[in-house]
């Protein structure tokens, strides 16, 4: 280790005599190599176009759906969601059963939600959060949700790219901060429905899809039930990261509700079937009567992918 | 309470087989068996030495207390040692320079300081050239007990105590580790009559075919692997010892409590260490190994230099926050006082322990200090040193003492190993030769 | 030709630190180049590394690193045996495990854990099931001593512990501690337990030691006899003891004849064993020894996990002995590949599809990848970064010196280190540490690391792919002793053709071998050794076996006399 230090003294002493720099490399090959050395002082290298690989242009991403957060009602008039049904509607509109739509806390008008009302009382009957048991459910595996968007030509305005929806399968990797960790891979989950919208549009960065049908299993006070949502959009951005942040929004039907808390526990099904009428505020038969209401979920998620072998359903 | 005859014979007989005198022989109250009556008062007690190490230094600034002797207020960075009380009983010495060539950042500092020897090769940390403090004095007072030495760790990862040369001593980085080893199988309650079990005398005959073995292949060695041989000697000699110390009758201790098992978890699933608890059970049990008599000297690497320990809440590790926090480094300082507080919390686990007419803390002396003292421009000029108890009256405590012209570090290490009783003529070598110690502290 | 930039370094770097008063010999020390800088010179008359004159090195004896004393135990004694995991930590030195056998003794603390350790192995050697099959026989009455007995079971035993015939007097002790305890004890076989345990202890078993003998083709010189190359190859090709095979034709003989050597060698090298000796050396080489203890902040590197670190130290060894067990291929393809072996862990931290649920799987990252080769692994990446980010300087630090074998000098103490903070004109590292680069007595060693470090920025501290840092977009050009490179991909190209980097991988696995820096002496045979990896196309394989016979490594010089601390 130590015998070039002679060297590197006598080196130290040449380049000071020599008071220029511009001979160092001959001063440092004798001394260091001899003559070889020093004979190839002047490699002419190249120069290779010195331009980093940028970012990959991804055609098709994938997320993992990490945070579901359902909101209440925050200042009064705002909570997060879509509009759903096109219309923004007051508490006298008839169109609005009485429910006046939301404003989003960007600011948009029209916003349908009218589980933010259901949020409060349901809560009053559970020992955790509905927020805490969605996200024990994510974090179990059991509602683990991915977005797909194919096709995209532009990440920032695209006017046709494909969107699908699909439950993922087995449980997934946590983070050091408790969340599904990005990056992962899944299997799309055999047998779960899935959602896709193929005439989805990216504009200014923001995906949109939907309308379309979406089925949400779960397990819900020990009881598994399928909650068919229908008209489910989603409006959601990407950073550069692959974080996603958006807004799931659905309706349901009050036809479904009422079969679901009868497969709950028909002993509930008089009290919602006085309830729910209360909070419907959709009118999706045109018929005048807000029959469905409106659910508005904020989503957060990150990058994620399939298996190498992974089967994606046609 | 009956005790074994031929206990002094026995230990005479294993240090003569250890043929070097590394082993000061043993207190004579301890083989006559009249140790219980002489240490009721406190007079028989033994003092002990403790070293708390922590890599990176301090920020001086904000380190040296105001007030000088007696008189002094602790600084922002040393604010623990009031908080828990320990104040009083801790001395703090600023404007100790390391005097030895300080060429390896962070490495010369920790070599020099802790051995009186330059590094052997300045490009190699990985061993210094001889003995470190802690083992400088165990070689004098360990001999007695069953340990000559224990040494533990918290975050740091090798921690730096040599007996030799090469011969760095492996530290015990979990509480359950150091409980089994001093209080699990081959401890016996002072007191007690030790249950002779017919193994210990057949593997100390082991011991011995492996020392003439040594000895034989160390005749066709080279010079270098010979000294490696004899280093291993000299701990099969000392294992040796120790299985002769449990052939005997521990005398009776009124300090010593034999602690539960510690419980807890002090890695986390991220092999994260959660650093205070581990500091603090591993306190805890040094302070009863101390009060039974188990060893009398001990280290605690609570980091190594260059540690990227990091405190939770912290910006980043405390390395390289040293030289990356920018300003006034507040990052740094909070870390910095975080650490003072692990040193406050081994003085008062030992404070907390009642030992003759006072406490366990009063017959010890805890060398709290780093390997740098900025570590920023890892400067070997005011690099922190505490000590903590009086070494059973030989050391002034809880003192502020200022050198304002820079004093030679090594006068502690001279200091603290006559206050150890051991009659040291000079330490260190070059610049940091000397024959004095700190007038100021001794008594 | 590198030679010359390395004159350019040191030149600017005396520089700016004004190592040229004559006062400052600090900056001089400071100062050191690789003992061998072998270049690749093709026109050079073909110097067999085999017919090389070697001024032999004197031995230096080894200790067992704990996975070679696990394996010892494994292979002599029974694989069913548990070894405690508190054995004595494995000493290193310049980083490697294998240089620090050579220097390591044995701490008190050290003693004790191998005698705890020995009486463990040796009662579960002699378990009830298994004694019969250990020992060979039984003794004439269980309670007792029986020499006989004893002998005939320790004696085979011990001579594969001790890797070397077992002298008659030596076995009379072994004998003698297992009677007396056997007689004490009134159990013959807790009594064995006492010999064997003494066996485990022994020094011999401990510690490799080599003395050499009177080699005939070169008198008055020493050579390793039959047993010390039985071991060396063992170790250097298994990180085992030697097997009964090898020990046979030590006993015949044979190792020390030509022909025998490379036999034997080559049985060593074609068996699934080899993959043991590979990854041991890939791990000193690399060194991955304590990447499971690597502090990570989890606040800021969500993927941290000991499963992560686990798989990130696997991709590694694995893509090393893929390399060269099921590829033979050239070494340097090691740095450029886009082949590795992932699991879902590490998948997620390299952003990429998973090749399976469950286990590592060879898989191919996409042509797209600027992620290639040894520098692009979490392993590599994680372990030389700080605990919150990353560090051009670390990384660039550990590519110049281990696989350009160029020596980095120690900064000067009492020289500001501090980065600048993040301000709006400094968001990266790039840029912060231009500005700290900027200050005298800086530049002149950074110069040697960062252009190479900061290659791969887009790498954070735990070796995810970024774009940008604090809203900046990262610049990961760079060069490589001047020859640039325009990100982490191009940087891996630029490496692999480093004319340095044969010679140093040459140098690295001949410290491995012979356990000990390389001396002065052996640079003519290094030089002839890399010449012969560049005639082999730049094959571990075929460079293990030049190392093993050439005189470097049959050949040993005599004890040294004087004490050594340092060159």
């Amino acid at each position: 280790m130590k015998r070039f230090l002679l060297g590197i003294c006598c080196l130290f002493a040449a380049a000071c005599d020599g008071g220029s720099s511009s001979g160092t490399a001959d001063v440092v090959g004798d001394a260091a190599g001899g003559a070889d050395a020093s004979a190839d002082v002047a490699v002419d290298v190249p120069t290779p176009d010195l331009v980093p690989t940028p970012p990959p242009k991804l055609t098709s991403v994938i997320s993992v759906v990490q945070v579901m957060h359902f909101v209440a009602e925050g200042p009064p008039g705002v909570t997060s969601g879509l509009n759903l049904d096109g219309l923004v509607t007051t508490a006298t509109d008839s169109t609005g059963c009485g429910q006046p739509d939301f404003v989003g806390p960007d600011g948009r008008p029209g916003v349908d939600n009218a589980f933010a009302h259901v949020l409060p009382p349901l809560e009053a009957t559970m020992s955790s959060t509905v927020n805490e048991t969605a996200q024990e459910a994510i974090n179990t595996g059991e509602v683990l949700l991915l977005l797909a968007v194919d096709g995209i030509d532009d990440p920032q305005n695209d006017d046709k790219v494909t969107v699908s929806l699909y439950r993922a399968d087995g449980r997934p990797n946590l983070g050091t901060d408790g969340r599904v960790l990005a990056g992962q891979s899944f299997y799309i989950a055999e047998g779960e429905a899935w959602s896709r919208d193929e005439n989805a549009t990216i504009k200014d960065g923001v995906i949109s899809a939907g309308p379309f049908p979406i089925v949400l299993s779960l397990d819900f006070f020990d009881t598994h039930i399928d909650l068919l949502m229908d008209n489910a959009r989603v409006e959601y951005r990407l950073d550069a990261s692959g974080n996603l942040t958006g807004v799931l929004g659905a309706m349901s039907h009050e036809d479904t509700l009422y079969k679901m808390v009868n497969d709950l526990d028909a002993d509930f099904l008089p009290i919602a079937q006085v309830l729910l009428p209360e909070y419907a505020d959709i009118d999706m038969d045109g018929d005048g009567r807000c029959d469905a209401l409106s659910l508005g979920v904020e989503l957060t998620g990150a990058s994620a992918h399939l298996y190498q072998d992974a089967v994606i359903p046609k | 309470m009956k005790r074994r005859e031929l206990t002094r014979r026995t230990v005479l007989k294993g240090l003569l087989g250890g043929a070097v005198a590394t082993f000061a022989l043993p207190p004579l109250e301890c083989l006559m068996g009249t140790s219980g009556q002489a240490w009721a008062d406190g007079t028989g007690l033994p003092v002990r030495f403790g070293l708390f190490f922590w890599g990176n230094g301090v920020l001086p600034k904000r380190w040296i207390p105001a007030g000088n002797g007696p008189e002094w207020e602790v600084s922002e960075q040393l604010a623990p040692l009031l908080e828990l009380g320990v104040k009083d009983q801790v001395t703090v010495l600023t404007g100790m320079n390391m005097l030895l060539e300080n060429i390896n950042p962070h490495w010369s500092g920790a070599a020099g300081w802790l051995t009186g020897k330059p590094l052997i090769d300045t490009d190699d940390h990985d061993t210094f050239a001889g003995p470190t403090i802690d083992q400088m004095i165990a070689q004098k007072i360990g001999g007695s007990t069953r340990f000559r030495s224990l040494e533990v760790g918290i975050e740091a990862k090798r921690g730096q105590s040599f007996s030799a040369a090469n011969t760095r001593n492996p530290i015990e980085k979990s509480p359950h580790g150091l409980y089994e080893r001093v209080f699990g199988v081959g401890f016996t309650k002072p007191g007690d009559e030790v249950t002779v079990d017919p193994r210990v005398g057949l593997r100390r005959s082991v011991l011995d075919a492996v020392l003439g073995q040594a000895n034989r292949l160390k005749a066709d060695l080279g010079a270098n692997d010979a000294l490696r041989m004899e280093q291993h000697m000299e701990s099969v000699r000392e294992l040796e010892l120790r299985l002769a110390r449990m052939q005997e009758n521990p005398p009776a201790l009124d300090a010593c409590v034999v602690p539960a098992a510690p419980t807890g978890v002090f890695v986390d699933e991220d092999a994260q260490i959660h650093l205070a608890d581990t500091n603090r059970a591993m306190c805890d049990l040094l302070a009863l190994t101390l009060a039974c008599d188990q060893t009398r000297v001990f280290s605690n690497w609570f980091s190594d230099p260059v540690s990227n320990v990091q405190f939770p809440g912290g910006a980043a590790g405390y390395h390289q926050l040293t030289h990356e926090d920018p300003g006034e480094q507040e990052e740094v300082h909070k870390a910095a006082v975080q650490i003072v507080a692990q040193y406050g919390y081994l003085v008062k686990a030992l404070k907390s322990v009642p030992e003759g007419d006072g406490t366990l803390l009063d017959r010890c002396a805890v060398l709290g200090t780093s390997d740098v003292s900025r570590g920023l421009n890892h400067g070997a000029e005011n690099i922190p040193v505490l000590i903590a108890g009086s070494a059973g009256g030989r050391l002034k405590a809880g003192i502020h003492h200022a050198s304002p012209t820079g004093a030679n570090i090594h006068r502690v290490m001279l200091t603290l190993m006559r206050a150890m009783g051991i009659p040291q003529a000079s330490v260190s070598q070059d610049e940091a030769f000397t024959t004095e110690g700190v007038s100021g502290i001794e008594v | 030709m590198r030679r010359v930039f390395w004159g350019a370094i040191w030149l600017s770097g005396l520089l700016v630190l004004g190592g040229c008063d004559a006062g400052d010999s600090g900056a001089g020390d400071a100062v050191a180049v690789a003992d061998v800088v072998a270049d690749v010179q093709p026109d050079l008359p073909p110097v067999s590394p085999r017919e090389v004159e070697l001024v032999a090195v004197s031995p230096t004896m080894q200790r067992l690193t704990r996975a070679q004393y696990t394996r010892a135990v494994h292979d002599v004694l029974g694989a069913h045996i548990v070894v405690p995991q508190t054995l004595e930590p494995d000493t290193t030195s310049e980083g490697s495990r294998a240089v620090g056998s050579g220097l390591a003794t044995i701490s008190p603390r050290g003693a004790e854990q191998y005698e705890a350790a020995a009486f463990q192995i040796a009662s579960q050697a002699l378990s009830a099931d298994k004694r019969a099959a250990l020992a060979g026989c039984a003794p004439a009455a269980a309670g007792a001593r029986d020499d006989a007995c004893a002998r005939a079971a320790l004696g085979p035993v011990v001579k594969r512990l001790w890797r070397r015939p077992v002298a008659a007097t030596e076995l009379d002790e072994l004998v003698a501690i297992s009677g007396t305890a056997a007689d004490t004890l009134g159990d013959f076989w807790e009594g064995l337990q006492f010999g064997l345990a003494t066996a485990l202890q022994a020094p011999a078993f401990l510690f490799r030691i080599e003395n050499g003998e009177a080699d005939p083709e070169h008198p008055g010189q020493l050579r390793r006899t039959d047993w010390e190359l039985a071991s060396r190859l063992s170790f250097l090709l298994w990180d085992a003891t030697p097997d009964d095979a090898l020990l046979a034709a030590a006993e015949a003989g044979e190792l020390t004849t030509s022909d025998g050597l490379e036999r034997e060698a080559m049985r060593l090298m074609a068996s699934p064993r080899l993959r043991d000796g590979l990854r041991a050396f890939a791990e000193d080489w690399l060194e991955l020894h304590d990447i499971a203890e690597m502090q990570k902040d989890p606040t800021l590197f969500l993927h941290l996990s000991p499963e992560l670190v686990a798989a990130a130290k696997e991709e590694t060894l694995l893509g090393f002995e893929h390399m060269v067990l099921e590829l033979d291929g050239d070494f340097r393809d090691l740095f450029t590949t886009r082949e590795t072996f992932l699991d879902r862990t590490l998948a997620a931290l390299y952003d990429v599809p998973a090749p399976g649920p469950e286990g590592m799987t060879l898989t191919t990252l996409p042509e797209t990848s600027t992620r290639r080769g040894l520098l692009g692994q979490a392993s590599f990446l994680a372990l030389r970064s700080h605990p919150t980010s990353s560090s051009a300087t670390l990384r660039g630090k550990f590519i110049r010196e281990r696989f350009l074998c160029g020596e980095v000098p120690i900064p000067p103490v009492n020289l500001s280190t501090g980065l600048p903070p993040v301000t709006e004109d400094a968001l990266t590292r790039r840029q912060r540490s231009e500005a700290h680069n900027s200050e005298p007595g800086c530049n002149g060693c950074h110069i040697m690391m960062d252009p190479m470090g900061l290659g791969l920025e887009r790498f954070d501290g735990l070796g995810r792919m970024r774009w940008t840092e604090n809203g900046a977009i990262i610049d990961p050009t760079g060069d490589v002793d001047d020859v640039p490179f325009a990100d982490e991909s191009g940087l891996a190209e630029v490496l692999a053709k480093a004319p340095e980097l044969p010679g140093c991988f040459v140098q690295q696995v001949y410290r491995y071998a012979a356990g000990r820096l390389d001396g002065k002496a052996e640079a003519e045979l290094l030089e002839a050794l890399t010449r012969q990896f560049a005639t082999d196309g730049f094959r571990v394989k075929a460079l293990l076996v030049e190392i093993f016979m050439s005189p470097g490594f049959r050949r040993i010089g005599p004890p040294a006399t004087a004490v050594e601390v340092s060159e």
